[in-house]
């Protein structure tokens, strides 16, 4: 039986029409599932010819089919659900960073304003290098920007009951770094603190390279609310260490959001405490611990973000989770012919 | 180092780009991986590359087929990036677990990627392909002997004619002796004959010792030039090459660090492009760096590079093919030592290529 002829593939960038060699490694193309050949285009041929149609009542609805092909829903651009999340990081791999802290302190916010300081070009030497999530990030964002019709500056909360992430690929000279930032409900991370398990609760906690501990510094800037939050805060280090949570030795930050808030006093106050929530995120066996303060978008104008740099440069650094390898390339006696007796 | 290392790492490699933990999935990956790792054979060269993030066509497909093997619905489609790491699983595992030429080829393919810059999708693959260069080049002139005791062998005492109680030796324990000493001159025969092999090994390797040892010390080069007359990018480039042909056994000794070291002496920490080796090497007329194009050759590639587009007005040409064709940056700066050392690698990896 001779070869079918192959007329077409429908992966992207395969090469064999010109070469004749299939991009899956297929010795024989034909078989395939990408490839579309001349004998499988004949059956759908002939079916139609003989009066084989789809079921009518699987066929879609004729009004339907009309209405349909005026608007064309091009898709995708969403948050990513951890399925989504890792079939992408099959193709452009995967930095985790878990944003964790309670209901409305500026984890959607400080995940937009990420995204919209590549808006304007590259930043602290990164540039953007693509997202699968632009208008997830574009919807945070929108509420911040000028044109959006609002007198101030707003962020849809997350609505989400899912784990969800966004991608933010970045570049810096010939190095890729994609970050995946987690989108997750504050309420959940309510749930660790109350002693739920942070396995069922969040499960990306034990995936994540990085974790971010956001502190609501409005809750700080209030004497009667910033012991409670803090203790919330404790609560939430120690609920996320537990077994099934972010592993031994994952890179830690301690931040203080909506830092404009903050006065000098209590500023100094929160500088005091953030040293023992270092110290106890260390105890609980979190790797590096770095403390920063952010606003993320003050409410002030112009808006702009302050003192998001460090933070930003934290989130770039190179991972030092790697094994420890000595090379034993010191010139110890003879180093050239030796035997032993067997 | 051992396939053990990959085994207990291979989980947080794969990491790096899955999302979602899935031991079905992880044990395919890792079925698959070790497949390719005995496979590489014909395409080491093709693989460090994916290794360090250029995967090409061929590779995709290839290791899309290894993991097709094991999971028939697998489709390489859209996984760029795992397929990368398992493409460095790949050549790590065959760095750690054999001593063969492929195995070699890699660490050496390695350590040129590092040298061009090149950043490897697993953290600690240059460190473990330095360690194993080592290893290797220690293992590969280890000769071992037989120990004196095995060539022991018993024979039977001396009879004579007539034993002290006066009876006569009989044909029955004459044949008895004969059997027994027959049996000893074979065993000693196997000793001697398995013995041949390390004597030869022994004596290459003593051999490329004395000549390197010579070598270093000598006050002239091959050509009679005194050591000392040539420039320090002069000494590193013809040291590499003097080095090479003293190589007997492959890969390089332990020591070849040391010796380069020693021949360059207080020069060996200053600092040339990439573009003033290669330029060194076309003046020096280093026939065996020619018709090499391969971003893990980058001194042999400026080379050939040099030789079709240089001419003594344009030295640009020649800098800018190689940046766009082989996305190599010929002024990428080295120290004399290293890329002494380099060029001393990548004459080892063309010889294992032609072999």
């Amino acid at each position: 039986m001779s070869e079918p002829q192959i007329i077409g593939c429908e992966a992207d960038g395969c090469p064999v029409l010109e070469s004749g060699r299939c991009l899956e490694g297929f010795e024989r193309p034909a078989e395939c599932p990408h490839a579309t050949t001349s004998a499988s285009q004949g059956e759908q041929k002939s079916e139609v010819e003989s009066g084989h149609a789809p079921d009518p009542e699987e066929s879609p609805d004729v009004e339907e089919s009309e209405s349909n092909q005026s608007a064309i829903e091009l898709g995708g651009g969403e948050s990513l659900t951890l399925s989504q999340a890792d079939r992408l990081s099959n193709r452009y791999g995967g930095r985790v960073v878990l944003v964790a802290g309670e209901f409305q302190s500026g984890k959607t916010t400080l995940v937009a304003e990420l995204y919209g300081r590549f808006l304007k070009g590259s930043y602290s030497g990164w540039s953007f290098a693509g997202s699968d999530c632009l208008r997830a990030l574009d919807g945070r964002y929108h509420g911040t920007r000028e044109n959006s019709g609002l007198t101030h500056p707003d962020v849809p909360r997350t609505e989400d009951e899912e784990m969800r992430l966004v991608d933010l690929r970045l570049q810096q000279g010939g190095k890729r770094l994609p970050l995946m930032l987690t989108d997750i409900r504050g309420e959940l991370f309510d749930g660790i603190v109350e002693g739920g398990p942070v396995a069922s609760l969040v499960p990306l906690a034990t995936r994540a390279d990085q974790l971010v501990v956001l502190i609501d510094g409005k809750q700080i800037a209030s004497d009667f609310k910033r012991s409670v939050t803090l203790a919330w805060s404790k609560q939430l280090i120690g609920g996320l260490t537990e077994a099934g949570g972010v592993g031994a030795g994952t890179p830690t930050a301690i931040v203080l959001s909506k830092a404009d808030l903050v006065d000098d006093e209590h500023s100094q106050w929160f500088a005091e405490e953030a040293i023992g929530l270092q110290r106890l995120a260390l105890e609980r066996g979190c790797g590096p611990t770095e403390i920063f303060t952010v606003a993320a978008r003050p409410d002030t104008s112009p808006h702009e973000p302050i003192d998001l740099p460090p933070l930003f440069n934290w989130l770039t650094s190179e991972s030092t989770d790697k094994a420890e390898i000595r090379v034993n390339d010191k010139i110890e006696g003879r180093s050239f012919w030796r035997w032993s007796a067997k | 180092m051992s396939e053990a290392f990959v085994d207990e790492n291979f989980g947080r490699w794969m990491r790096s780009v899955t999302i979602v933990d899935d031991e079905e999935r992880l044990g395919v990956l890792k079925a698959a991986s070790e497949a390719a790792e005995k496979d590489l054979v014909g395409r080491e060269l093709a693989v460090v590359m994916a290794a360090y993030g250029r995967m090409d066509e061929a590779i995709l497909g290839w290791l899309g087929a290894h993991l097709r093997a094991i999971d028939d619905s697998f489709v390489a489609e859209g996984k760029e990036e795992m397929l990368k790491v398992l493409a460095a699983v790949a050549v790590l595992g065959r760095i750690v677990s054999s001593e063969e030429p492929d195995a070699t080829l890699c660490a050496l393919a390695v350590s040129s990627a590092d040298f061009s810059g090149m950043d490897a999708v697993i953290a600690e693959l240059p460190q473990t392909a330095r360690s194993r260069l080592v290893e290797i080049g220690r293992a590969v002139r280890e000769t071992q002997v037989p120990a004196a005791s095995s060539y022991l062998v018993k024979v039977p005492p001396q009879r004579k004619e007539v034993n002290e109680a006066g009876e006569a030796t009989g044909i029955g324990q004459a044949l008895t002796d004969i059997y027994s000493v027959g049996q000893a001159i074979k065993k000693l025969a196997t000793m001697v004959d398995s013995s041949v092999r390390p004597a030869l090994a022994r004596q290459l390797a003593l051999e490329e010792e004395i000549e390197m040892l010579w070598w270093v010390i000598s006050d002239v080069d091959e050509t009679n030039v005194p050591w000392s007359e040539r420039s320090g990018l002069g000494r590193a480039v013809a040291g590499a090459v003097e080095l090479a042909v003293r190589t007997r056994i492959l890969p390089e000794p332990p020591s070849a660090h040391a010796l380069l070291d020693k021949l360059l002496g207080k020069e060996a920490a200053k600092e040339r492009s990439l573009a003033e080796f290669a330029t060194e090497a076309a003046a020096q007329k280093i026939n065996s760096l020619a018709g090499q194009e391969h971003a893990l050759l980058p001194i042999a590639s400026a080379y050939e590079a040099i030789n079709k587009f240089a001419t003594d007005d344009d030295e640009n040409t020649w800098q800018n093919a190689m940046q766009n064709q082989l996305k190599v940056d010929p002024q990428l700066k080295h120290s004399l030592l290293g890329g002494s050392l380099q060029l001393y690698r990548e004459l080892q990896i063309v010889r294992l290529l032609g072999e």
